[in-house]
């Protein structure tokens, strides 16, 4: 029996070997993810969104031990930084965003902060889940519940949409961040169907333009 | 090489032979463990090294290595033709054979395609019997050792061997209350011992006896017309229950609670004795208890070989793991997912405990080939039969941490762990034939690789995860 279990040892490390070798390699990055890239950053390699973390990596381990015996109050990164806000303004930061998720730290976001965190961009925009967008379609509810537009130019007023609870209608007319040319239409039947809306969320066509106003940076490293 | 005493070359016993199929002991591995033992010893070697404590299948194996001498050659001398595939077969030795009791059983060693086998069969010959042993047996449609005995002739020149007889919790004949034998299909057979014990005891106070005998349908009946004529000059009453009609429906006969109900009224302070299927024993057992029959007063022979009753737990962890496997497969596939899991399951500490929980369920796994590399072979038994258990539940510990087969490196990792839960499930209990020894150095180096990989990729994967 020793002799077939040590055959089925000696073959399961020698295979596993071959396969982390196989994914240690740089150019098969790719390979190593926990997920697949979400739309567009498809070509990027690790280090775009993930910084070193400071510190050697016994340093980090030692702090990390000290962190769960309770000697050290926050827990250290390991390896490599989360990627944070910076890490995706350094490619998609535009003045001229309607949403800017700096804006959801005032005071009056409160309760949608403990709701959704619109004040990071990775709650909208989780990555390594193969979409463009994971927030959910009636998102724009958290903070318009109480919207009324003076001169309504719409068919059916805002009021009434808000009144109605047709929240998957809003991003039929409203781009989120305000990054494509295009006008919103007045009219119910002219604004784009939820259904088409989620397709796009999930790396589906660019239903509302094909002009963007700013083209983000292929690379972080892109002067 | 070691060569049997007293056969001639074709059959052997090889040192690589594995002796102990439960733990995957072979006899070499036992042969530096009985070197200066006796064979009164043999308890003690069996719990160094774990073999012959599972199923006790192989404990006459040690016996025998130990140097007791448990074998009697034989030969066939009477066949007969109870049913459609039952036969009775009459064996012979040159020696007096040892007396035995109505009920007990032997092991039967028999060289089957140049490698022995063995099986326990309830002996059907009267008690005291020193001339001959005679075992009623059923044949199978995939049963190497029931097939082979069936095809045999009388006079040919098959290496046989009988063991001793052996079992203790056996019913008395000379009490004076009534023994009632529920028995079903080819479990008849210690009853017939029982019958045609008393029949030669005649002359003696002999204990009253009815046997309740169930069939699926009348061709299944055995020795029926025997026991019948048996019964005329003894106190004992024969009832063949067929509970099968012709469109293959159960019919009115079966036995059930009411029944049972019926014959502990009718036959107050009587013992009971069952033997037949797993299934029927169960459900016999459980209407007693409903009676209110002391399990004193019971007496079971589950008409299993130890090996089989191994065989029927095996069976069960296959089905188990089998449909969890399925089930996991087919909820990805139909995308049949839970939102509040999925919710969960997206939560980074949610990820850190259930993932600590299936690292631990994983290490867990590892217990066993652990004691089997080290010296720590006492604990081979206990960490087999739980590794196969929590084995099987591999879908559900993966579900609870992920619902996903995952892609790329976690896609590996995946199949990698199903793969080791798909070869654990086929493993050679599962696979029982003169073949199952050529399977099983084929079988294990493929699961143990498969775990390995798994733990390697799992450690990858913590890398990874704790990294970015």
């Amino acid at each position: 029996m020793r002799s077939s279990a040590y055959l089925g040892y000696g073959i399961g490390i020698i295979i596993s070997i071959l396969i982390i070798l196989l994914l240690s390699i740089d150019s098969l990055h790719s390979w190593r993810v926990e997920g697949e890239f979400n739309v567009g950053h498809e070509n990027l390699s690790c280090n775009e969104c993930h910084d070193k973390a400071t510190g050697s990596i016994q340093q980090q381990i030692q702090s990390n031990i000290q962190y769960l015996i309770s000697e050290r109050e926050n827990v250290t990164t390991f390896n490599f930084e989360i990627p944070d806000n910076k890490d995706c303004f350094a490619c998609h930061e535009r003045d001229n965003d309607r949403h800017k998720v700096h804006r959801f730290n005032e005071p009056k976001f409160k309760k949608v902060r403990d709701k959704i965190q619109p004040q990071l961009c990775v709650s909208c925009h989780l990555e390594h889940n193969g979409v463009r967008v994971t927030a959910e379609l009636d998102m724009c509810q958290h903070c318009h519940e109480k919207t009324v537009i003076k001169d309504d130019p719409i068919e059916v007023s805002h009021e009434d949409l808000v009144k109605s609870k047709s929240w998957k209608t809003c991003l039929g007319c409203h781009d989120f961040h305000g990054n494509h040319y295009n006008e919103p239409p007045t009219k119910l039947n002219k604004m784009i169907p939820s259904d088409i809306i989620k397709k796009y969320f999930e790396g589906g066509n660019d239903p509302y333009s094909l002009n963007k106003r700013e083209k983000s940076k292929e690379t972080r490293y892109e002067n | 090489m070691i060569e049997k005493k007293d056969q001639n070359t074709i059959c052997k016993y090889n040192a690589d032979d594995i002796l102990c199929y439960c733990l995957s002991i072979k006899r070499y591995e036992i042969e530096s463990l009985i070197i200066g033992k006796r064979s009164n010893d043999i308890d003690s070697v069996m719990n160094q090294c774990g073999g012959g404590t599972v199923c006790n299948g192989c404990k006459i194996l040690f016996s025998e290595m130990m140097g007791e001498s448990v074998w009697t050659p034989v030969k066939v001398t009477q066949i007969n033709r109870l049913a459609p595939n039952v036969k009775s077969f009459r064996f012979e030795a040159d020696i007096p054979l040892q007396p035995a009791q109505a009920g007990q059983h032997i092991v039967i060693q028999a060289c089957i395609n140049n490698r022995w086998e063995l099986r326990r069969y309830t002996l059907t010959t009267p008690a005291e019997e020193q001339n001959y042993r005679e075992i009623t047996v059923k044949s199978y449609s995939k049963g190497v050792f029931s097939n082979w005995l069936h095809q045999l002739e009388i006079g040919e020149n098959e290496r046989i061997c009988v063991s001793k007889p052996m079992g203790d919790n056996l019913p008395s004949l000379i009490n004076t209350n009534t023994l009632i034998c529920f028995v079903a299909g080819i479990g008849i057979t210690p009853a017939l011992s029982f019958i045609r014990t008393i029949s030669q005891q005649s002359n003696r106070p002999n204990r009253p006896i009815l046997i309740d005998h169930s069939v699926n349908f009348k061709e299944q009946k055995i020795a029926f017309e025997e026991l019948q004529d048996l019964a005329l000059n003894n106190n004992i009453e024969v009832n063949l229950r067929v509970t099968k009609n012709s469109t293959l429906e159960l019919n009115d006969e079966r036995l059930n609670q009411q029944k049972i109900i019926e014959f502990v009224r009718a036959n107050p302070n009587s013992d009971y004795f069952l033997c037949g299927p797993p299934g029927y024993i169960k459900n016999i057992s459980s209407y007693l208890d409903v009676a209110r029959i002391s399990k004193d007063n019971i007496f079971i022979d589950d008409f299993t070989t130890s090996k089989s009753r191994k065989r029927s737990d095996s069976y069960h962890d296959f089905y188990v793991g089998l449909l969890l496997l399925i089930a996991f497969f087919l909820q990805d596939a139909l995308q049949l997912k839970m939102d509040w899991l999925e919710t969960l399951q997206s939560q980074d500490t949610y990820k850190i405990y259930s993932g600590i929980f299936f690292l631990i369920y994983l290490i867990s796994l590892f217990v066993l080939p652990y004691t089997k590399l080290s010296n720590k072979r006492r604990f081979n038994a206990k960490a087999y039969q739980k590794h196969k258990h929590r084995g099987v539940l591999a879908p559900v510990i993966f579900y609870i941490h992920s619902t996903n087969f995952g892609t790329v490196y976690l896609l590996a990792l995946t199949l990698s762990f199903f793969a080791t839960l798909i070869t654990g499930l086929f493993n050679h209990d599962c696979f029982y034939s003169i073949k199952r020894e050529s399977y099983f150095k084929k079988w294990l180096p493929l699961h143990i690789s498969f775990g390995v990989i798994t733990m390697f990729l799992i450690g990858f994967h913590i890398y990874v995860v704790s990294s970015y």
